[in-house]
């Protein structure tokens, strides 16, 4: 017999050996068994869904899904993927208890979902339940993108009536607002008018994005534009989304040379306005230069949207940014309790909106 | 010698940013500044003529635009010369001169 079977020292080692082999095995057998019962009730179909979903963390939608209309809800929905997102972990969203959706959420979703695909983080999803909505869904592009590497361009495709658009070198390009406003005003006016506030609009959302989106350089952060036409109304709407530090982060982070340096601090002292959603109205109404310091600084971007709504060019501008929701239009101002990191616009062109023939 | 005019629209048709390294596709303010309105200006202010800078047949103009070509341009001249050798057509936005206005007596605050 050979000695590997019958001296003392060997047998104890193959003893021990077996002995763990056994619990492993055993443990194995439960792990499976637990398995098993998990996926137990399930048709093929499910079981293969679940198997594929394995190692994603389910998030789930807010049933009521608008960025304008309900803020909150988004903001935390966001929260949430922005921590999967810093985690670099899968995530799969769940959209089936859908009952309300529009073209804010969606460009959340879109923008949020090439954010994490641009970084290789897979980012996954199910469809609404509800018919109508699963067919906005598929209509914005959302799941055509879902399925496919990208990088992090999405160029603006001419004569797509629902699409979202992004740059992938964050620039202020203002070459995009004359495909646009061609567009926007076929489905409006049907024929080219020429929106000068629309332009205005999209410059100074994108200049803010450049210049303030990040605390320390120009040019970092992305910007999403999306558009989205209605020919029954004649009107097109636009949502305008970047995850920078948002307006009061913004105005906060500057440096000691920065012109903006303190002026938030200025304002909160000096004027007795402690709160953002004051301090918004403030910017908006371009009353902040001549209530903080009587001096003279640049921030003229947000005051010039503001009178684009004031002058009817556009409509129902709507801004979100940090713990402000603002209803410009309603002159309506609020806190929210929670913070979205960044800057969020919607407004629509509609038929009454002022507008000029279109000369160019 | 007749006073100068500069249309905005024979430089772009969508005036964009404020500084060129805002984008490539940016016809930024600085880039109309100092390649299309000093030298005009500069020969306007030599003839002791008028600059008529006409805004009209462009889409539209964002604030930082307007305020760094002609905030900028009272930055780098005189303001006093400015103010008396620019004028303004704007048929198509009549407030812009106004907003124009009070960008160069602004700027002269930070100069």
């Amino acid at each position: 017999m050979k000695k590997y079977f019958i001296i003392e020292k060997y047998k104890k080692r193959n003893s021990r050996r077996a002995k763990k082999i056994h619990s492993r095995n055993l443990k194995s057998k439960e792990k499976k068994k637990l398995i098993r019962k998990n996926y137990e009730g399930n048709s093929k179909i499910e079981v293969a869904e679940k198997k594929s979903l394995k190692g994603y963390t389910k998030i789930t939608a807010p049933v009521k899904f608008s960025f304008t209309k309900y803020p909150t809800e988004t903001i935390d929905f966001i929260s949430k993927l922005e921590r999967q997102y810093e985690n670099r972990k899968k995530v799969f969203v769940n959209l089936s208890k859908i009952i309300e959706l529009d073209y804010s959420a969606i460009a959340v979703l879109v923008s949020v979902m090439f954010t994490f695909k641009s970084r290789n983080i897979d980012f996954n999803g199910n469809f609404p339940e509800n018919f109508i909505l699963k067919k906005m869904l598929i209509d914005s592009d959302f799941f055509k993108y879902l399925n496919r590497p990208i990088g992090d361009k999405l160029e603006y495709s001419i004569g797509k009536k629902n699409q979202i658009f992004t740059r992938a070198n964050k620039e202020v390009n203002s070459e995009l607002g004359l495909v646009v406003m061609e567009e926007a005003s076929q489905t409006i006016w049907n024929e080219k008018r020429i929106c000068k506030g629309l332009q205005r609009t999209l410059l100074e959302l994108m200049h803010n994005t450049n210049n303030h989106a990040d605390e320390n350089a120009k040019g970092v952060k992305h910007w999403w534009l999306s558009v989205n036409h209605n020919a029954k109304e004649n009107k097109v709407s636009f949502v305008f989304i970047d995850y920078g530090v948002g307006i009061f982060e913004s105005l906060k982070s500057k440096p000691p040379t920065n012109k903006w340096f303190g002026t938030f601090e200025k304002i909160a002292t000096r004027v007795k306005y402690g709160s953002n959603d004051e301090v918004l109205k403030l910017l908006l109404n371009g009353d902040l230069h001549m209530t903080v310091t009587g001096e003279h600084f640049r921030g003229k971007g947000l005051p010039g949207i503001k009178q684009v709504q004031d002058r009817n060019q556009i409509s129902n501008l709507h801004l979100i940014s940090n713990n402000v929701y603002s209803n410009v239009g309603e002159d309506k101002y609020q806190k929210l309790k929670n913070n979205f990191s960044g800057t969020f616009a919607y407004w629509e062109l509609t038929k009454s909106n002022t507008n000029i023939e279109w000369t160019i | 010698m007749d006073n100068i005019k500069i249309k905005v629209s024979e430089f772009s048709i969508v005036p964009g940013s404020r500084k060129r390294d805002e984008g490539k596709s940016a016809h930024s303010g600085e880039e109309f500044r100092i390649d299309y309105l000093i030298p005009k200006y500069l020969d306007a202010l030599e003839h002791n003529v008028k600059l008529i800078v006409d805004l009209d047949g462009t889409i539209g103009y964002g604030t930082s635009w307007l305020e760094e070509v002609f905030g900028g341009l009272v930055r780098a001249y005189n303001k006093e010369d400015v103010k008396k050798t620019l004028d303004f057509i704007s048929n198509e936005e009549p407030y812009l001169i106004d907003d124009i206005k009070h960008y160069i007596e602004d700027a002269t605050k930070t100069k």
